[in-house]
């Protein structure tokens, strides 16, 4: 409710107050596209942006029942934007603050002028001399194909002379920012949610016979009410490629399976299958599942360790990969449990909490999902759409494997997440992103 | 060798001509002619039309998938039972679970093990090739058949000349048919389109795409890298990203994997020599005999698996001859893909069986797409009018690239010696 209080409010102020807004001005190249404003809206508030400026000079009042569905209708209320501006242009989308860098790409944060909403503008330079990046190409071939409340949307694309601009939907957090705030495992009710929806857009993006091939948590989106959405599409492909094109970041080493390690190229939706289950012990426990050190090598043994050294038997045609090594075969073949591997490890810093902390071992059927997504051979990896039949979902409402694509499964009632444990901004759970991005509270 | 220079000699000199070609309102010289063979051609195909009783249909048909599995194929939203989809497409029963499972295997040897979701993948595939075809009155019309046919001639060029993957070549093809469609094109720009589509396509498909500055070493300089970077955003926003094709070779593969061939063989001849195409094709070790003496050799010499394998690879080769002949023609345009393929192979199939005996055993070939007869009628008419026509026309660089022994030489092989049945059906087709 404050909501609705606070904006209409900022609009009647006096003038003498407003004045003394404007000699408060702080930052406001922050807000790049000042010239863009419509005259109209000049004529009953004179630069609607000093009452934003306002805004923040005020004492932050603290909402901590804050319904973050509300934001739309706030939205609504802003007149700065005009009806029938055209989709695909710059001027139709106003940027207010950088969000982060990429490997290719800057991304911002940016308000839609065409219906108000929040979007995040992946702005691509194109001086290279290779002319608009394969990456940029693929994902936005791909994503224009893509439709579903688990797979982020694409909005717009943006082509000007020196740079391509791909506008998405603002999504407020990602599974990585999520996992560091509630540091030592995530609530078992919310990573099966999650679990849920990143299973259920990988087998909708299977389906179309698309590979996502770069999962990690940080290309897993999270909104506020805990959408999951699968982000960052760029080496993605419709079929398999070698992997020379797989990203060498050793971040993304954590998430291979050892089939592509090892240098295999035939791989298929297998590949994804690998990334879910290592995220899914990630969240678990709150600490990466397989974190290799250094190099390729360094990583297959550590998944040798867990899994057992395979061999013809287990994995017939291992040994004519590229990458794989006769001394392996001296290493136990047997795989260890899983829950025996991580559901006992103790950190010695947060032992207390450990306690109330469930593992991998006692949340009922994570075991056997992660068994099942964990295999070492391609072919025994369950598939997305059978794993979300598996034990572990069974405590979700029914009616979830009905929903239509574009259905966001928090729309059947009864779901919502859990609060989390722990918390690094404890009082406030989940306020501390509202404040810092959110300039117009 | 030989034959690799000829194609790279056979050379561009057509490509200046046309981009000589004078601007605008000013139509090419060669156009009116072209225009009045047009013409002819469009009076005489409503003639056949009219006297077969051919008709396109034009009301919307159902494509109806009616997957028959025990347990219920798919678990999630695309129910288990008929799938409607709208558009102009097709009526295609999955009805044996025995073909079901040949798909799925087939489907698990071309695209990887995908098995898991083969019915949906390849639903998906045919709902999605449906709209990958056009109208003739598509390309606009100063860009003449004849200047559309040049211009592909160059692209099989360059395209073999840096060994790309063969999907690119129609990637590419597709990508420029669709900007023609979309935008109002000046003919001195026609290459660079060209160009620009392959460059486009090379991103889409392959590893390592060509340099810039490699293309426009192609082009003879006339256009410099920045006009080509230019070009790619244009033809980019244009065709709004949407660059996603169904390829004809994806469907021309599962329909032979699927075929009375033992999957394995299947597997061996088409995919292995792709991957690496030094070692494992034992066929590029034999110099450049006909397709007939390597044959006879093999009937004592080779094991009958090997044989078996020769068989499979020729009939693939052959078919994909007539398929890429097939990217010339304007006409063809309006085929969709999964109709060139079933046509290219059955064609492949007829003239193999007429030039060699030994072809009537694996003549058998799973009906998976359900075209008439007389629709694929039609698209072999074409393809054989092409092949005929291809060993003396001016563009014959796809005749050329399929004269080599790691294509089997079919062009020069089967296709040359079935020209005969291959004009009677012309001529069969063009008088019943």
């Amino acid at each position: 409710m404050g909501v609705v209080w606070c904006l209409p409010g900022c609009r009647r102020a006096p003038p003498e107050r407003r004045s003394s807004a404007c000699s408060l001005q702080c930052k406001p190249e922050e807000l790049t596209d000042l010239k863009e404003v419509p005259r109209e809206v000049n004529a009953p508030q004179r630069g609607w942006y000093h009452t934003i400026q306002e805004r923040r000079v005020r004492p932050q009042r603290v909402r901590r029942h804050s319904n973050p569905l509300q934001e739309r209708a706030v939205t609504k209320g802003f007149q700065w934007q005009r009806k029938g501006l055209p989709f695909g242009t710059a001027s139709s989308y106003l940027n207010l603050e950088k969000l982060g860098e990429g490997s290719y790409a800057t991304v911002y944060k940016g308000i839609s002028r065409i219906n108000g909403q929040l979007v995040a503008m992946k702005v691509i330079s194109m001086k290279t001399e290779e002319g608009v990046p394969f990456t940029a190409i693929r994902e936005g071939s791909l994503l224009k194909g893509l439709k579903h409340a688990n797979v982020v949307l694409l909005h717009d694309i943006i082509q000007t002379c020196e740079s391509l601009t791909f506008v998405f939907e603002y999504v407020q957090t990602d599974l990585a920012q999520y996992m560091s705030q509630h540091p030592g495992g995530l609530h078992p009710h919310n990573v099966r949610l999650f679990m849920f929806q990143l299973l259920r857009g990988l087998a909708y993006i299977h389906r179309l016979h698309v590979l996502h091939r770069d999962l990690k948590p940080q290309n897993l989106l999270i909104s506020y009410v805990g959408e999951l959405k699968l982000a960052d599409f760029g080496l993605a492909r419709a079929k398999s490629v070698p992997s020379q094109t797989y990203s060498t970041e050793v971040v993304t080493l954590w998430y291979r399976p050892p089939d592509v390690l090892l240098g295999a190229t035939d791989y298929s939706s297998e590949l994804d299958i690998w990334g879910a289950g290592c995220i899914l012990i990630e969240m678990l426990q709150g600490r990466p599942a397989l974190p290799g050190i250094c190099n390729v090598t360094d990583q297959l043994e550590k998944i040798w360790l867990v899994m057992g050294a395979p061999n013809e038997e287990s994995w017939p045609g291992v040994s004519s990969l590229s990458n794989y090594r006769t001394e392996w075969r001296r290493l136990p073949s047997k795989a260890r449990q899983l829950s025996a591997v991580w559901g006992s490890q103790v950190t010695s810093a947060l032992s207390i909490e450990e306690d109330c902390i469930l593992r991998l071992g006692r949340v009922k059927g994570a075991e056997e999902l992660a068994s099942r997504m964990l295999k070492c051979f391609p072919r025994d990896r369950v598939s997305a759409e059978r794993a979300l039949e598996l034990y572990f979902f069974q405590t979700l409402p029914r009616q979830l494997y009905q929903l239509p694509d574009v259905r966001s499964i928090f729309t059947v009632p009864g779901v919502k997440l859990e609060t989390e444990f722990s918390d690094l901004f404890t009082p406030y759970p989940k306020m501390q992103h509202q404040t810092r991005f959110d300039w117009r509270f | 060798m030989a034959v690799e220079n000829t194609t790279r000699c056979h050379d561009f000199k057509t490509m200046t001509d046309l981009q000589k070609m004078p601007d605008r309102k000013r139509e090419p010289l060669t156009c009116k002619d072209n225009n009045i063979i047009l013409e002819a051609e469009k009076d005489e195909k409503k003639k056949r039309y009219q006297t077969t009783g051919f008709k396109q249909e034009k009301g919307v048909i159902f494509n109806v998938i009616v997957c028959s599995d025990d347990k219920g194929v798919s678990v999630g939203q695309s129910g288990t039972c008929p799938v409607a989809v709208g558009s102009r497409s097709r009526l295609l029963f999955i009805h044996s679970s025995l073909l079901e499972r040949d798909l799925k295997k087939a489907m698990a040897n071309v695209d990887m093990h995908v098995e898991k979701y083969a019915c949906e993948i390849f639903s998906n595939m045919m709902k999605e090739q449906a709209t990958c075809c056009f109208k003739v009155s598509d390309v606009p019309r100063r860009v003449t058949a004849a200047m559309r046919a040049i211009l592909v001639d160059w692209l099989v060029q360059v395209h073999e000349y840096c060994a790309m993957q063969e999907e690119t070549l129609y990637l590419a093809i597709y990508l420029m048919n669709l900007y023609l469609k979309t935008s109002n094109i000046r003919i001195p720009k026609l290459q660079l389109v060209g160009a620009t589509c392959l460059f486009l396509a090379c991103k889409m498909e392959e590893n390592a795409y060509p340099e810039p500055a490699v293309l426009c070493f192609m082009m003879e300089n006339t256009y410099d890298k920045a006009a080509l970077l230019k070009m790619e955003r244009q033809v980019l926003s244009h065709l709004r990203f949407e660059l996603r094709y169904t390829q004809p070779l994806d469907f021309l593969r599962l329909l032979i994997m699927t075929g009375k061939f033992s999957t394995e063989v299947a597997v061996k001849s088409i995919l292995l020599p792709k991957n690496n195409p030094s070692s494992a094709n034992p066929r590029q070790s034999v110099p450049s005999h006909s397709a007939d003496a390597v044959a006879s050799e093999n009937d004592s010499t080779f094991a009958p698996v090997e044989q078996e394998k020769q068989k499979v690879a020729e009939i693939y080769n052959l078919a994909m001859y007539f398929m890429e002949l097939m990217l010339m023609e304007s006409e063809a345009m309006t085929f969709e893909p999964a109709q060139l393929a079933e046509a290219g192979l059955n064609l492949a199939q007829k003239v193999l069986q007429e030039t060699k005996e030994c072809f009537d055993t694996c003549s058998e070939v799973h009906k998976l797409y359900t075209y008439s007869n007389t629709e694929l009628l039609h698209v072999e008419h074409l393809m054989a009018n092409a092949s005929i026509r291809a060993s003396t026309s001016e563009t014959k660089a796809t005749y050329l690239k399929y004269s080599k022994s790691s294509r089997s030489s079919v062009s020069t092989g089967p296709a040359t010696v079935g020209a005969q049945y291959l004009s009677s059906l012309v001529h069969h087709a063009s008088f019943s």
